[in-house]
């Protein structure tokens, strides 16, 4: 599934998260979120739905053109 | 959670930014992870500082299954460049090392043809722009 060059954020990828953890039937291999919005946490919040998912099995992830420096105020690359 | 990420085999996150805290992360993430296959870092913030953990990671992880690493277009100096060689040579089966656009010079040059005759796994090495002298 290709959804670079958009204007997604974090809360789209929360959404995309949970249809990973509710629908078993998805067969996805890869997934291209290069270009978006996304922040740290969002991607973790991704990370963390595909780690424990053994239903989905993604095993190509692109996320180029994010925006994934950290901001000290959230320390938010822990989730790695 | 890149330690047990049981299917995820090929990882791009170029151009996202990544400096010391991310870096710090991935090397963590990486410590137990055996599936990882494509790691590619490209135009990115990393240097030397950031690097560490990922090292670490290489010297103790032996069932790292990384094949392609690309740290073209960073900020690694000749310190950094040797530190990160001196880890990658323990991951056995390592075939193609992108340095393309760093700062690397005399020292990373010859720690890296050491890491070829060591590594016997590498394929392909690329240090195109960097500050290597002949």
């Amino acid at each position: 599934m290709n959804l670079s060059d958009n204007q997604l954020v974090d809360k789209h990828i929360e959404e995309l998260s949970n249809a990973f953890k509710q629908d078993k039937k998805l067969t996805l291999t890869s997934l291209n979120l290069a270009t978006n919005k996304f922040k740290p946490s969002g991607i973790a919040t991704l990370m963390c739905a595909l780690s424990n998912n053994s239903t989905v099995p993604i095993n190509r992830l692109i996320l180029n053109n994010n925006d994934f420096e950290v901001s000290k105020k959230t320390g938010s690359s822990g989730y790695y | 959670m890149l330690s047990c990420s049981r299917f995820l085999t090929h990882l791009s996150l170029a151009s996202c930014g990544i400096g010391k805290e991310i870096m710090l992360a991935l090397g963590e993430g990486l410590f137990k992870n055996t599936k990882l296959q494509v790691l590619n870092l490209r135009g990115n913030r990393v240097k030397m500082n950031g690097i560490k953990e990922f090292v670490r990671t290489c010297f103790q992880n032996g069932k790292l299954a990384l094949k392609q690493i690309d740290f073209s277009q960073n900020q690694l100096c000749d310190q950094g460049g040797y530190l990160l060689c001196k880890g990658l040579k323990f991951i056995s089966g390592l075939e193609t090392l992108n340095f393309r656009g760093n700062t690397l010079s005399e020292e990373s040059g010859d720690i890296v043809s050491l890491l070829v005759k060591e590594n016997r796994s590498l394929l392909k090495v690329n240090l195109e722009m960097n500050l290597i002298k002949p």
